[in-house]
């Protein structure tokens, strides 16, 4: 066959590529560890996916956060407002302020940049607290994956902290009530909370000037490293283990069935981030957020209504509008009122959630190895306790915001706060109840939730009328029906021998046999055999007698 | 054999259908303002209208006064308006608040309040009184400027006293001083972008949006409701005339970040965070992967 | 790996009997039954490739127009939004277009792995004796060292932790400073402009924010000044504090009990201040008690009394530390 100058361009770029990939690998020694990785497997279900939301709204926060951070000032120093932003001119404003309305007005793309920050942040969030949800309900804490959990956890206590103090950094008049609540709360923990609360601001509140440095500080660098950190070690203890699945199509306590990463996980994986991107991007210039040049600039004695955090810390907000009013008085001291809605309250929402895996273990006396996932319905007290738990961390969001809805609903805050108050400690019980009967049910009915084929109605050939089952979707029909194939391609393919001129000597290539990592034999290949190539001809037509199809 | 469309694309409805509705919801946020106030516990005061009588019969604005005294003079002298006048205040407001504006057990005295006073609750449609309710609320008005007005010079020829109609010149007046005017005196009520907020027992404080620059001098000078009253002595008139004209920006921002969401801040923007961003993420989830 | 002679997919004839080999794969043995189903996974997901290739082209080309798009957008001086929505186009067209490539352009699959065993007790003893190479070093006389390089470690380490203290010059020791606040007797009310207060300047139902002159600390000083009545106003059960509000002007501090918020809602009619952090409301006419909300006591109020010239100034300092509590505050006020 005739060779055209593209064929050998080709060859000549893939003989390049080939070099440079075995100049590497004779360098660092990465192709069996590569190679591991590329055929790891990922479950397929769509619930796994949720965790990259996270992880991809991350990385789109440190993008976005270097290029924002550019512009950021941290300083404290007072100076006169002369941008862009014209009902700002001649105002007294701190220099944080002043860069951030720089950046949102001066800054080409500035504020898309910014907006795109926040977002993320707002999805990063959101994100962790789904993929918590289906962690949880499906049991995937359990052994071997505590010490995962709690990695999780304390990942989702520092992205809120994070949180809190990046939009605490433009020194706006809504953030600035924020840090205001923030170290009264702080300072209402006994003995060492003035002390803390103290040290961190520089005094009594509002503290030194150099308080944004500090914060930037923390929120720049010392939080995302601590986050950084956690999240790699998240990912190589799941990637160490493996990940769990759902029962079904092969999958066993053993093995794991789904798309390897390459070729198949890596484009929907790649995918996924930049769909990730594309959302936040849309959000970031569409929808408007954190508006602060309309705020103004953070005066101690200056307050606007509808005064909200970020949703993230709304349940705290919440909680500090629901609790009566009380104070604790001991011989000397107090306990401020703050502290119980502002310390106790997210200590009995964490509490829980970290010693979760070990109080699982204990009351249901399992401490077997579990590598497949249950169906929420199959536990149906964990689900219950869980909906509980979801329903009092959402009346507390929703307390959070009850201004809003007192004027939604056209009522007084004093019937929202009441009703409130009531939801929140009755509603998670009723839920839980609720919860735990579904579940029951649920259980009850085998083929609850699978999909059922359609009745087709069809006329017979005598004239009257039958139902039969439709047939499946061409794309379902290779699923259920074939077994998983080991994605390991040695088991498969001949080994081929080696065609590339110039191959160096034997010293590169220790030996063709095991590798030292289990399940993954080195095997050297120079084009892929030919049965890997995918297109015509291989396919078999759907409805051929050999798939069964009627 | 008839197979069905996509199952896959059937089963993506649900999820759309919730993607949706989290974004309705928003929207009718996003266009409701402070709304009537209906029901709730009632505050402590002397009758059910929540007067206690404080503020009402408070003695004139000295500032005021010459402003007052000319206009009373030129009104009291008008005698057809006062006549008109007290036609429609014997047809609308007699009832409640007596025929001399003495009050009865269903309304406060109006006597002494001043023509600037009726006018803002007249010209706002907030008298005469539809529903009694927690407060009265902004709605069409009856009478036109006008007829406010004449209402006005009525009730002054009979109890004379309090603040006159402000005329108000916003030409000149400082935008960046009336926002920094407005976040010290009103934003802690009206919000920082005056689309209003909740007070106690089914109050609240009115959006700004649909007030002219007389109402909202009159309302700043006689402190209607639960408002304070501030006197020219606390803001200046040229003070008023800026935070009107900061207010009239702020009413009508330009939105540069895209949609505004409503002007309430963190909550729609946490709603459609986690509604519209994380939802569509789940959805897209939901066609990357595949179903158990 | 595109084949140029690719006719777009067209469904093959039926297989011939066994063995089943599809006439366009170059290999010359025939597939074993595992040989096909390995082939079979190895196809790609898509019953019509061509229609997915077909939109999976387009996505990137459209990527690519609103790439040149936003270029335009950015060098004409930039948009937010309509940056936001190329952006998403950019973006989205990259990720639709993987994402399909890799849902129905991909092996088929499902593949299986087994997984690694975690650890065997093989292994755990072979660590536990390298560990016990450490033995040596710690026996007899020797174990007294561990503890002495523990004591050390310890020591280090709270001694490091004490530049902490540093971070601030001030502390909860400084009782002036964080039980006191910045009024004292005879100090003259400056409201926002800058203006001493006299006691014709508020109406009946006025309000200000004031602060002593010279204050280094408007944050805790700040003070609600308000002319409640024109007559002095008190708490029924407490008529000694008639002489605080001269002429119906009451003071209060701004800070809330609560959480530290300023209390800026004066609600006229009703005579209360309201929080609009956590709608604390304190009874302006009963001394601003609690009645309503999470704040535990009641705003401080700071006595006033008018001077011979008719200005307002405070009649004494707070008597109680001012805005939320904290662990030393003790007391009950």
């Amino acid at each position: 066959m005739t060779t055209t100058l593209s064929d050998r361009g080709r060859e000549l770029g893939k003989k390049t590529a080939v070099g440079q990939a075995r100049h590497l690998d004779e360098r660092l020694g990465l192709s069996g560890g590569v190679r591991w990785l590329l055929n790891y497997i990922f479950p397929d279900h769509w619930s796994f996916m949720f965790g990259e939301i996270a992880l991809y709204s991350f990385i789109i926060l440190i993008i976005t956060g270097i290029y924002v951070s550019l512009f950021y000032s941290d300083s404290a120093r007072e100076i006169i407002y002369h941008g862009a932003y014209v009902p700002l001119r001649g105002i007294h404003m701190s220099e944080a302020y002043a860069s951030t309305i720089n950046l949102s007005f001066s800054v080409r793309a500035g504020l898309v940049m910014r907006q795109m920050h926040h977002w993320a942040a707002v999805l990063f969030i959101g994100a962790i607290g789904v993929h918590m949800c289906r962690v949880f309900f499906t049991g995937a804490f359990r052994r071997p994956r505590e010490v995962n959990w709690t990695i999780g956890l304390l990942l989702l206590t520092m992205a809120l902290l994070n949180g809190f103090f990046g939009y605490s950094l433009p020194d706006d008049l809504l953030s600035g009530t924020g840090l205001r609540i923030f170290y009264s709360v702080f300072e209402s923990i006994p003995v060492l909370g003035t002390w803390a609360m103290s040290w961190l601001f520089g005094g009594q509140y509002p503290g030194t000037p150099d308080l944004f440095a500090r914060m930037l500080v923390l929120h720049m660098f010392v939080v995302p490293v601590a986050i950084l950190g956690l999240l790699t070690a998240h990912l190589i203890i799941i990637m160490r283990q493996h990940h769990t699945q759902f029962p079904g199509k092969g999958a066993t306590e053993t093995n794991v069935v789904g798309t390897p990463m390459w070729p198949g996980y890596a484009a929907k994986s790649g995918g996924y981030f930049f769909m990730t991107f594309a959302v936040t991007a849309a959000l970031g210039g569409l929808a408007q957020i954190n508006p602060i040049w309309l705020y103004g600039p953070y005066i101690p004695y200056q307050v606007t209504t509808y005064a909200q955090p970020d949703w993230y810390v709304g349940f705290l907000e919440g909680s500090l509008r629901l609790m009566p009013n009380f104070e604790t008085h001991l011989p000397g001291h107090m306990i401020a009122n703050a502290f119980w809605p502002g310390v106790i309250v997210p200590g009995l929402l964490m509490t829980p959630l970290f010693a979760w895996p070990f109080l699982e273990a204990f009351f249901t006396r399992d401490r077997a190895h579990h590598n497949l996932l249950d169906r929420p319905r199959d536990r149906p007290v964990r689900a219950a306790i869980g909906a509980g738990m979801l329903t009092f961390f959402f009346v507390l969001l929703i307390a959070g915001g009850d201004d809003v809805l007192t004027v939604f609903f056209d009522t007084s805050i004093q019937a929202m706060v009441w009703t409130l108050r009531v939801i929140l400690i009755f509603g998670p019980i009723l839920v839980g109840g609720v919860t735990y009967l579904l579940c029951k049910e649920l259980q009850a009915v085998p083929d609850a939730g699978k999909r059922r084929r359609a009745n087709v109605i069809i006329r017979t050939a005598e004239g009257g009328y039958a139902a039969v089952p439709s047939e499946t979707h061409p794309s379902q029909a290779g699923h259920a029906e074939l077994a998983p194939a080991p994605v390991d391609e040695a088991a498969h393919e001949p080994e081929p021998e080696l065609v590339m001129s110039g191959a160096p000597g034997p010293a590169a290539y220790p030996s063709t046999g095991p590798s030292g990592i289990p399940g993954v034999a080195v095997v050297q290949r120079e084009d892929p055999a030919p049965t890997m190539r995918p297109g015509r001809g291989l396919r078999r037509n759907r409805r051929s007698p050999r798939n069964g199809a009627s | 054999m008839t197979t069905l469309p996509p199952k896959r694309l059937r089963s993506l409805l649900p999820h759309a259908l919730l993607v949706l509705v989290v974004a309705a919801m928003t929207v009718l946020l996003f266009g409701r303002g402070a709304g009537a106030a209906t029901g709730g516990s009632s505050p402590p005061t002397t009758n059910a209208y929540g007067s206690s009588g404080v503020g009402f019969n408070s003695p004139p604005n000295p500032s005021g006064a010459a402003q007052f005294a000319a206009q009373q003079a030129a009104e009291a002298g008008n005698a057809s308006a006062v006549a008109k006048g007290h036609q429609m205040f014997l047809q609308s407001c007699a009832s409640c608040h007596g025929v001399q504006g003495q009050g009865t057990v269903r309304a406060p005295t109006i006597a002494g309040l001043g023509p600037a006073a009726v006018d803002f609750w007249v010209s706002t449609g907030r008298m005469p009184l539809e529903i009694p309710t927690a407060q009265a609320i902004r709605k069409q008005p009856l009478y036109d400027e006008k007829q406010a007005g004449e209402i006005a010079a009525y009730v002054g020829s009979v109890a004379p006293g309090g603040d006159g109609i402000p005329s108000v010149n916003t030409r000149g007046a400082d935008l960046q001083r009336g926002g920094e005017l407005f976040r010290d005196n009103c934003a802690t009520c009206h919000s920082y972008l005056a689309v209003g907020g909740v007070l106690s027992y089914g109050a609240f404080a009115p959006s700004l949006a649909p007030d002219t620059p007389r109402q909202i001098a009159e309302a700043i000078r006689t402190g209607p409701g639960n408002m304070p009253r501030f006197a020219a002595s606390t803001l200046s008139d040229k003070d008023v005339a800026d935070i009107i004209r900061y207010v009239g920006y702020i009413t009508k921002p330009q939105d540069h970040g895209g949609l505004a969401l409503g002007h309430i801040g963190p909550v729609t923007e946490g709603l459609i965070g986690i509604g519209m961003g994380v939802g569509l993420m789940m959805l897209a989830a939901f066609w990357i992967g595949d179903r158990a | 790996m595109s084949d140029k002679t690719d006719n777009g997919g067209e469904a093959t004839p039926p297989a011939p009997p066994a063995p089943a080999v599809p006439p366009s794969t170059p290999v010359a043995a025939p597939l074993d039954a595992e040989g096909e189903r390995w082939a079979e996974q190895m196809s790609i997901t898509s019953e019509h490739p061509g229609r997915v290739e077909f939109f999976v082209g387009l996505c990137f080309i459209v990527s690519v127009l609103a790439t040149i798009g936003l270029g335009y957008t950015y060098a004409i001086g930039g948009q937010p939004q309509a940056e936001g929505a190329l952006l998403f186009v950019i973006f989205g067209g990259i990720g639709v277009g993987m994402a399909a490539w890799g849902k129905y352009l991909m092996p088929r699959g499902p593949f299986v792995e087994e997984r690694e065993v975690l650890t065997t007790p093989e292994n755990q003893e072979k660590f536990a004796r390298t560990f016990r190479r450490g033995q040596v070093a710690v026996e007899g006389r020797r174990s007294m060292l561990v503890k002495l390089f523990l004591g050390a470690a310890g020591a280090m380490t709270a001694v490091l932790l004490f530049p902490i203290r540093s971070l601030t010059d001030k502390n909860p020791v400084d009782q002036k400073y964080f039980f006191g606040s910045g009024w004292k007797k005879g100090d003259l009310l400056i409201n926002e402009q800058g203006k001493a207060v006299h006691v014709s300047d508020l109406a009946v139902g006025d309000y200000e924010t004031v602060f002593p002159r010279g204050s280094t600390d408007i944050a805790m000083d700040q003070t609600l000044l308000i002319r409640v009545a024109s007559e002095p106003v008190y708490p029924p059960n407490q008529p000694e504090k008639a002489s605080w509000s001269p002429q119906g002007y009451i003071a209060f501090s701004k800070v809330c009990t609560h959480a530290g918020c300023p209390v800026g809602q004066y609600e006229g009619q009703f005579a209360t201040l309201l929080c609009p952090c956590h709608q604390s409301t304190f009874d302006v006419l009963n001394g601003a008690k609690v009645i309503f909300g999470p704040a535990p006591r009641p705003l401080p109020q700071l006595p006033l009394m008018v001077d011979d010239n008719g200005y307002i100034r405070a009649a004494s300092s707070y008597g109680v530390p001012l805005g939320p509590g904290f662990w030393d505050r003790g007391g009950r006020q």
